[in-house]
């Protein structure tokens, strides 16, 4: 009879005062009261936020990486919330996380980098926590970093309400001083489509960004973002600065199935030189995937940071831009791999989004005597490398 | 006359509904083991008439997850007490849980629609994987009713009518 009473009074008591398993303060001396009377906001990459994680245990269950680090965030400070551009709340410290997640042998290596700032634009705190899990757990490996950070915090900086009074607001104050001036966090490709400096990219290459910037060989442009569709998936951006050579669309003249293409990019800027990449293909169908809408499939093979390539005739024409491609790893769990099954939207609907925009461009009768080195010469003098910091 | 009226009122309803959530483009639909369970109440709706799961290359997705964090001021969110000597082993979650509705455009959300409910749910580790959710059989209930609750807001979402404008501008004559 007490055995059975235990049964159903055990899940309340745990319920009433549950015990810790994934979520132990740890790392502050035991005299520290936690939460920490403080407010906190937290900014990380806005792509890193959306990021779910499977989380471990019975329950089968995922979150977003936003989800974990305020769950760490609500143990170690009485409030904390992430850091959003143009909302009015005051808080007390900004702390900023740049994870970097790696695999070896098995295992997850996760680097938190982060800075804590307060009203200075100069962190007070300005490191990085790595933490090793075995198999690929980012929910916790994030929930831990996040805690040693913050553990870090109240260790090195000893903060409450006195000390770091909660007057910050992010209504009229840019995160551009939270942001990884370091390294970019993601780089794409673009090219000048007007003698103005003006640029045309894909639009997910600088969406989320706080800072853009474009490289051509050793000069580095600030650009400004113009005008963006995430429907067609183009933007424009200003660097401000003219150019001679840009690219002009070709007039009246459908594409051709088969017909050449060269594309140029600046692909897989964490391993390959700053060089531009030029590639030959075919147009390959007028068509993209099932429910896409204004693309053409060719082949000129591509590879990560190609996106908002110009993809050129040989007469030295606009013909598209490169949006995407097939997802290979992925295809390849189901047994298939692609080869050089890229999609380009086309220039017909770039041009429908630069009159919408009321930006300036240029469009030509087909070259007839164009060919392989004509289209190079086209694409090598207009492309740009695209660098995005969050 | 009183006839006519009776006729004309539900053919007007019908016509302000239509003016109010525009059909949208083919779209892509994409959510977690949870989520899933929610296709067919989604597709009922006539806007989302033409969501398809094999819409792989549509430029416009909706993305629907569960998500939570631990409730602000408790400590835990997760509780494991071994107590062999009474032959359970309860696990308790106890958190905010979150569904979560995204429209995504080319990758870039345009619009979030969340259901947020404070929950605590215990299960026996002996009986097996979870298969609520963390969130037990009430907070699955709760989570399924979440699906009026999105299709409300987006029947009245502006970015979504300005979401068919755009695709129509550019795609009017291919759209499908």
């Amino acid at each position: 009879m007490r055995r059975s009473c235990w049964r159903w009074l055990l899940p309340i008591l745990l319920t009433a005062a549950p015990v810790s398993a994934d979520t132990p303060a740890a790392g502050v001396p035991k005299d520290v009261r936690l939460p920490v009377k403080l407010s906190v906001a937290i900014y990380m990459p806005a792509q890193t936020r959306r990021w779910r994680a499977p989380v471990q245990g019975v329950f089968g269950t995922s979150r977003t990486l936003e989800d974990t680090v305020v769950s760490a965030g609500q143990i170690y400070f009485s409030e904390s919330h992430l850091a959003e551009a143009g909302t009015e709340a005051p808080f007390s410290l900004l702390l900023a996380l740049h994870p970097e997640i790696k695999g070896e042998s098995g295992r997850l290596v996760y680097t938190l980098n982060y800075a804590v700032f307060a009203a200075d634009s100069q962190p007070l705190l300005k490191s990085s926590e790595a933490v090793t899990v075995n198999g690929f757990d980012v929910d916790h490996a994030t929930l831990q970093a996040t805690q040693q950070v913050m553990a870090t915090m109240i260790n090195g900086l000893h903060p409450d309400e006195t000390k770091y009074p909660p007057v910050l607001s992010l209504k009229s104050r840019s995160l551009e001083f939270a942001v990884n001036h370091d390294k970019p966090w993601g780089t794409g490709t673009g090219f000048f489509f007007n003698s103005n400096g003006q640029i045309l990219t894909a639009a997910h290459v600088i969406h989320d960004c706080v800072k853009i910037e474009v490289k051509r060989d050793d000069k580095v442009l600030p650009a400004k973002l113009l005008a963006a569709s995430n429907v067609v998936d183009v933007a424009a951006l200003d660097t401000g600065t003219a150019s001679t050579a840009f690219l002009s669309f070709r007039r009246d003249t459908p594409l051709e199935l088969g017909e050449p293409v060269t594309n140029v990019s600046f692909p897989l800027q964490s391993i390959l030189a700053a060089t531009p990449n030029l590639t030959r293909g075919n147009v390959s169908s007028r068509g993209g995937l099932t429910g896409a809408v204004g693309q053409f499939q060719f082949s000129a093979p591509i590879q990560p940071g190609a996106s908002g390539g110009p993809v050129v005739s040989d007469g030295g024409e606009l013909l598209g831009v490169t949006v995407s491609t097939l997802n290979a790893a992925a295809l390849a769990k189901q047994g298939t791999i692609p080869q050089n099954v890229n999609f380009a939207l086309e220039a017909r609907y770039v041009a429908k989004f630069l009159q919408k925009n009321a930006l300036t461009f240029t469009s030509v009768e087909a070259n007839p005597h164009g060919d392989a080195h004509t289209a190079n010469q086209a694409a090598l003098g207009a492309v740009v490398s695209v660098q995005c910091y969050e | 006359m009183l006839l006519m009226s009776a006729l004309l009122a539900p053919l007007a309803a019908v016509a302000a509904d239509t003016a109010s959530s525009p059909v949208l483009p083919t779209l892509r639909f994409a959510a977690d083991a949870l989520g899933n369970g929610f296709f067919d109440q989604i597709q009922k709706a006539p806007e989302f008439q033409k969501m398809d799961r094999e819409a792989l290359g549509s430029p416009i997705e909706l993305r629907v997850y569960h998500t939570y964090r631990i409730n602000r001021g408790s400590v835990t969110t997760t509780g494991l007490l071994s107590a062999v000597t009474i032959g359970i082993l309860p696990v308790v979650a106890s958190g905010e849980h979150t569904i979560v509705y995204e429209i995504v455009v080319n990758g870039t959300p345009l619009s979030t629609y969340k259901y947020s409910k404070s929950l605590t749910h215990a299960h026996n580790i002996w009986s097996g994987a979870d298969t609520t959710f963390g969130m037990g059989k009430e907070g699955v209930e709760w989570a399924r009713s979440t699906v009026d609750l999105f299709l409300k807001d987006a029947g009245v979402d502006p970015k979504l009518a300005a979401l068919t404008t755009e695709f129509d501008y550019y795609f009017g004559a291919a759209k499908q």
